[in-house]
């Protein structure tokens, strides 16, 4: 059963530059070892960092609560990306993938306003409390499972 | 034959077309489908993902005939290379035969749940030449396959209960209609161009209450009928017949179905049953249930609630009648 998060995300969340990711590493809060638990929120991916320094970027950071399945690797750098927080593969199918989501979402205090799974694909959009909607789309990455959470596109 | 082998055909298709350089191989003949229905009853369900026309790993081209040059996932149109119509649905909801067939070909050793290359399914063949595939379905052991080789299915029917076997990200449907083109059988897409008059989608059986003669009291006298009628509009995909099964739509007894009524006329067809529809009442038009009401029980006020049901199919959802009924006082006969 998924326990809702109470770490303080917020220091773990993106300020937009590479420093702020650079401290969360040596303060373990974006390591990449599975987790015994959920809640741990084992995974905290970076997001996109600007492109010219000094503009902010219009990305927003990950959402204070966000779960993360246990076992899920985040990738850092992420790839340049319109739109993109955060990116995490994991060996669990994407069958449990999204159950733990479809699950953990609400456990969390988010507004799931979309599910649609599919076959080798899967969105689910959701909306945190105070917070715009964000998009979490599922997919086969080789032998494992990758998981993106963005801003809602088409 | 297992899913992959039967899906073989289809990839050779594709390959061949790519490499003639061809962008658009998602073809069979693109005509209206105009009778085929969803595969399920719920009304509530609509689609995460159709059919990727553009066979090319990057090109997206959905049942809009919107091109998109990405491999991201459109939810409610399409994602890259799917082959069929995904609808999500919780385990265990029942599908439905989208049209009349013979069952060519089922599966259903896998988990509900498990997680793989393969998975359960059933498939249909249809005599316009085309089949429909529903994929993703729960195991046999688990009530997923409710049809075997072989057999004949009417449209509507229940082939089995969705699951999430296979390549499956969540619990859904996987809905294929395939065209056979030389005995390889060739996925389409009912949606293209809105030719599938199920568009935006029709389930098999679906009312609507209208009207009837009487909606207040009806008044009948001992030992004597009346004749009532009600009203339904077809909101559902199927056409309603009066005649023999299958297709034949009739009103009968509800809460509990087919219980013995004490207001059966000699015009009912059996204790339960009151009549089939008037007259063949296409989708979206309003059918006429005309039936007898006989004061048989003694002096008193009664109900009799009724349902329609594809007989032999499927009852229709009372809720959506207004949960129906006929309010029935008996008099005396020296009243």
């Amino acid at each position: 059963m998924f326990a809702p998060p109470t770490t303080g995300r917020a220091s773990c969340s993106r300020r937009g530059a590479l420093a702020v990711l650079a401290a969360l590493l040596l303060t373990g809060c974006a390591g990449d070892s599975p987790s015994a638990s959920p809640s741990a929120l084992p995974s905290v991916a970076p997001t996109t960092t600007p492109s010219v320094a000094g503009t902010v970027p219009e990305t927003p950071p990950l959402p204070p609560g966000f779960p993360v399945m246990p076992g899920m690797v985040a990738e850092a750098p992420l790839p340049d990306a319109p739109g993109l927080i955060g990116r995490w593969t994991t060996k669990a199918n994407g069958a449990e993938v999204y159950a733990f989501l479809a699950d953990a979402l609400p456990a969390a205090g988010y507004r799931v306003d979309l599910l649609a799974p599919g076959g080798t694909a899967a969105v689910i959009r959701f909306t945190p409390p105070d917070g715009q909607q964000l998009q979490i789309d599922l997919g086969p990455a080789g032998d494992r499972t990758f998981m993106e959470l963005r801003l809602p596109r088409g | 034959m297992s899913a992959l082998e039967w899906r073989l055909p289809l990839r050779a298709v594709v390959t061949a077309a790519l490499a003639a350089g061809c962008a658009l191989v998602l073809a069979g003949p693109v005509r209206a489908l105009d009778d085929y229905t969803l595969p399920f009853y719920d009304p509530g369900v609509s689609l995460s993902y159709g059919v990727d026309r553009d066979p090319r790993v990057g090109i997206q081209l959905d049942y809009t005939g919107k091109t998109w040059y990405d491999t991201a996932n459109h939810p409610g149109r399409v994602y890259d290379n799917h082959t069929g119509i995904d609808y999500p649905m919780p385990l265990h909801s029942p599908v439905a035969a989208a049209k009349d067939g013979v069952v060519a070909s089922t599966e259903g050793g896998y988990g509900t749940q498990q997680f793989g290359q393969f998975g359960n399914y059933v498939r249909v063949r249809h005599n316009d030449g085309r089949h429909t595939l529903y994929y993703h379905l729960a195991s046999r052991a688990d009530g997923g396959i409710a049809v075997g080789y072989g057999d004949d299915v009417v449209a509507g029917e229940k082939v089995g209960e969705s699951g999430c076997s296979g390549l499956c990200y969540g619990p859904h449907l996987h809905f294929e209609v395939l065209v056979d083109q030389g005995g390889d059988l060739v996925t389409s897409d009912p949606m293209y161009r809105r030719l599938w008059t199920t568009w935006p989608g029709r389930i098999p059986f679906r009312a609507a209450y209208v009207r009837e003669n009487d909606p207040d009291t009806v008044y009948v006298r001992r030992g004597y009928t009346i004749h009532h009628w009600v009203e339904f509009r077809n909101t559902g995909g199927r056409t309603w017949r009066p005649g023999s099964w299958p297709g034949r739509v009739i009103l009968g007894t509800w809460d509990p179905a087919m219980h013995d009524s004490r207001f059966a006329a000699s015009d009912w067809t059996n204790s339960w049953l009151a009549t089939p529809v008037d007259e063949v009442t296409s989708p979206d038009e309003i059918g006429r249930f005309t039936f007898g009401i006989r004061g048989a029980p003694g002096p008193g006020s009664y109900r009799e609630t009724f349902n329609l049901s594809s007989q032999g199919v499927r009852w229709f959802d009372h809720d959506e009648l207004g949960g129906f009924y006929v309010p029935i006082t008996v008099l005396s006969q020296l009243e």
